[in-house]
């Protein structure tokens, strides 16, 4: 049995290296416009070449997220943008709007994903899209593994669903709450997340009693528990969100996802108590409460998320990445938050299990020694064999 | 330019009628989101549409899971097909279907994504002679729409009055917040199926939005309702066939008055009339993208041109700046550099002094390692680092 392509999230050059080191697939990432996520760092065209490069050299692929609503200037603006990823070997776009798609079928030979954006919720869906030159479909959040299935053997087209990460609340390109009330086109890469906002809501026909909620917010998905269903349903891609997510987080998706489809590759099963050591992992990067919506049932009250602060395992806190090891010598880590000597880390190698180490020295890129290290400075920890570049490094507490 | 209008009612196709409206959009709980109609209720409402020699035109405009395609294509194929004379629907899988399952007319909805023309046409080719009309989105401007008149050749339609939809989800939003007895109660009482709060965030400038959840999800609705009709000199100008009018929400003798108007009428006296208040939306201008430029530091932005790298780490006790360098452009001594720190200064430097990792005086570092250069003041994590002069003082920057 097939197991699906693992595909991450790439918010910029860095978390690229970061994600495919970790053992991700495919990559999505966008250039500096047309995507739908303005705030991200985003690729430039050197840095997406360089990310193709990257990403080719690890036998991983590389997609383009071109899935804004666009108006007709940023078409114009369009052709010699995708004419530059075509260049240089992008493996794919991901799209929403038929105006993109007629655009790039007129200039390139792309080959073109539909995105989620574009809400595809059934086969007839399916089909239309696929008239219209498209060879994979990113269903909508909506949709079940069991739908996904039947829309896969009926539509007869590569299928891509979200495994982890953030869920919109409304239908994918269904919402302009932020154009309306933020000035800012969600579907252009502005949405001002205001399905996270806490609202106080007044029934007409009941008499509760006036209280805020978060309503509108939706608890993470978690796939985890279901892999072998995409696995069984033959979807596949199954992907990742979190472009605007740290290095942590892209890490250990990677990481953790890509070891459970291997794992499943070499036994043909997940019967292992690994998937309680995955579980584990994912649990400590920042996150909502998780839930497994609408893979196998819809989304009923249980999938709201009705709190203000996101959560992790509060054991454990992020301490940076590996920028470098000089054998025998340091390892030189940038920090992100601090620690100090006597706390116990955690670095994270691309495979396998995390090396703890216990930091019984600590000195200054200078080689002053210090006690605490303090963000946004490099330190120097004693040499940790088999550490490599983009490590991350996590704090037990 | 004609109008067009929703019919829930007997009564309401009187006063279509009566208004020399010669059109009404109809449907039923089971294809609409919004209808509160029965089947045998919407039925009747065809029969005496028909009667009246209105056209009717059937509105199929939910969004439909593939699990539930099956029970509304079952409804759709139910209606006897001389009660309605064209399907107005928006999901594209829906337009497939009608596509291939029927012979009736189509109305497209493209108000959600599709704001440019190169788009319009390619669903105006796709849907082919079967397309009667594209309802197009409230978020083009007044330019455009006029421009995309002239550029399709198939009837247009805008909403010109009406609630603007903000939100939709599938999930059942309102009636999770119940108390358990009280949500049993609202899934027991048949006529209840409609539930509607008015909801307010501290966190948004805007107060008392609409909110409603029936059988198809949960809708939520700008806090006031979009009017065009007093840019009535400008809508004709446009010549767009048709212009719609909501008010499934208001009195539907408002139609009477509505469908008398012309560029000499007391607009607000119309406006006022109403029990809500009202915007103009994106009809005059559509800048939202223009806030993008602030939603993140461009200034950290790596730019191509003689791109070093960035700084990791700035130490004056250390008497030093690291520099990650990331691009094929090496640092050598006596280099001039250039920082771009974040709040977008630029700050001259010469490499004097440059070590690597193992603190070892060297005179190149290459791409993938750190280097080590003599500390500047000013310089900050995250500024960007590009070659000014090469050490033999070659200028490099473009201006």
């Amino acid at each position: 049995m097939n197991v699906p392509e693992l595909l991450a999230p790439a918010g910029n050059l860095d978390k690229l290296k970061v994600a495919v080191s970790y053992g991700a697939d495919a990559v999505y990432l966008g250039g500096l416009k047309f995507g739908l996520r303005s705030a991200a760092d985003n690729f430039t065209e050197q840095e997406l070449l360089e990310g193709v490069e990257f990403a080719h050299s690890k036998n991983s692929l590389v997609y383009v997220v071109l899935n804004g609503f666009l108006h007709d200037q940023d078409l114009e603006e369009l052709v010699d943008f995708i004419k530059y990823i075509e260049s240089i070997k992008v493996d794919a776009v991901i799209v929403s709007d038929l105006g993109v798609i007629s655009t790039i079928k007129k200039h390139t030979s792309l080959e073109i994903h539909l995105s989620t954006q574009a809400s595809c919720l059934n086969t007839y869906s399916a089909k239309l899209w696929k008239k219209m030159g498209v060879t994979r479909i990113v269903l909508g959040r909506e949709v079940s593994i069991a739908e996904a299935a039947k829309i896969k053997k009926e539509a007869d087209i590569e299928i891509e669903m979200f495994v982890h990460g953030s869920m919109c609340m409304a239908f994918s390109g269904n919402c302009v709450i932020s154009n309306y009330t933020q000035g800012r086109d969600s579907n252009r890469g502005g949405c001002a997340h205001s399905c996270r906002f806490e609202y106080s809501l007044d029934f007409k026909d009941f008499d509760l009693e006036k209280k805020n909620r978060y309503f509108m917010s939706s608890k993470d998905l978690n796939g985890l528990r279901v892999l072998e269903e995409f696995i069984k349903a033959g979807i596949d891609s199954i992907k990742v969100e979190g472009r605007m997510k740290s290095h942590l987080y892209t890490g250990t998706m990677s990481k953790v996802y890509s070891e459970a489809l291997k794992y499943y590759k070499e036994h043909g099963h997940f019967l292992s108590d690994k998937i309680i050591e995955w579980e584990s992992e994912l649990k400590k990067v920042t996150h909502r409460t998780y839930a497994p919506t609408n893979l196998i049932n819809k989304g009923d009250k249980s999938s709201i998320f009705d709190e203000r602060e996101i959560s992790n395992d509060s054991s454990y806190s992020v301490v940076g990445r590996v920028l470098e090891t000089i054998e025998n010598e340091s390892t030189l880590i940038e920090v992100r938050n601090a620690f100090n000597i006597g706390d116990q880390i955690e670095i994270i190698p691309f495979e396998g299990k995390p090396k703890v180490i216990e930091v019984n020295s600590m000195r200054l890129l200078n080689n002053d020694p210090i006690e605490r290290s303090k963000p946004t400075t490099i330190v120097r920890v004693p040499y940790v064999k088999g550490c490599e570049f983009n490590n991350l490094v996590r704090k037990v507490v | 330019m004609r109008y067009t209008t929703y019919a829930q009612s007997l009564r309401d196709l009187s006063v279509i009628k009566n208004s020399s409206v010669s059109e009404a959009i109809v449907s039923f709980k089971g294809l609409s989101r919004f209808s509160k109609n029965s089947f045998e209720d919407f039925k009747s409402i065809c029969y005496r549409a028909k009667e009246l020699g209105l056209k009717v035109i059937l509105e199929w405009d939910i969004l439909v899971l593939e699990e539930d395609f099956e029970i509304t294509s079952r409804l759709f194929e139910s209606i006897p097909k001389e009660l309605y004379d064209s399907v107005r629907v928006q999901d594209p899988g829906v337009l497939e279907y009608v596509l291939s399952e029927s012979l009736k007319p189509i109305q497209f909805i493209s108000e959600t994504g599709n704001h440019n023309i190169e788009g319009l046409k390619a669903w105006r080719s796709y849907i082919g002679d079967r397309l009667e009309r594209m309802i197009l989105s409230i978020e083009l401007n007044k330019d455009k729409l006029k421009e995309y008149r002239s550029e399709l050749d198939c009837e247009l339609e805008i909403l010109v009055l009406g609630k603007i939809l903000l939100f939709y989800s599938p999930r059942k939003l309102l009636s999770a917040l119940l108390p358990e007895d009280e949500e049993k109660k609202f899934k027991t009482v048949v006529s209840q199926d409609y539930l509607e709060a008015i909801g307010e965030s501290e966190e948004s400038p805007h107060k008392g939005f609409p909110i409603i959840e029936n059988r198809h999800g949960t809708f939520m609705f700008h806090i006031k309702e979009l009017f065009l009709l007093d840019k009535f000199e400008a809508l004709k100008e446009i010549k767009l066939s048709h212009i719609r009018v909501d008010l499934r929400d208001h009195d539907i003798d408002f139609l009477t008055k509505i469908t008398q108007l012309d560029s000499s009428s007391n607009f607000s006296n119309l406006k006022s009339s109403f029990s809500c208040d009202f915007i103009r939306g994106y009809f005059q201008i559509n800048k939202s993208d223009v806030l993008f430029k602030k939603l993140k530091n461009y200034r950290i932005q790596r730019k191509d041109n003689q791109y070093i790298g960035e700084v990791l780490e700035a130490t004056k006790a250390a008497g030093h700046i690291a520099i990650q360098i990331k691009s094929d452009a090496s640092i050598s001594l006596n280099d001039e550099i250039m920082y771009i720190t974040p709040e977008g200064k630029e700050l001259f430097c010469k490499v004097h002094n440059l070590l690597d990792t193992k603190l070892s005086n060297v005179k190149e570092v290459t791409k993938g390692n750190l280097a080590l250069v003599n500390y500047m003041s000013g310089v900050w994590v995250k500024s960007q680092v590009y070659l000014s002069k090469n050490a033999q003082g070659e200028s490099s920057l473009r201006n």
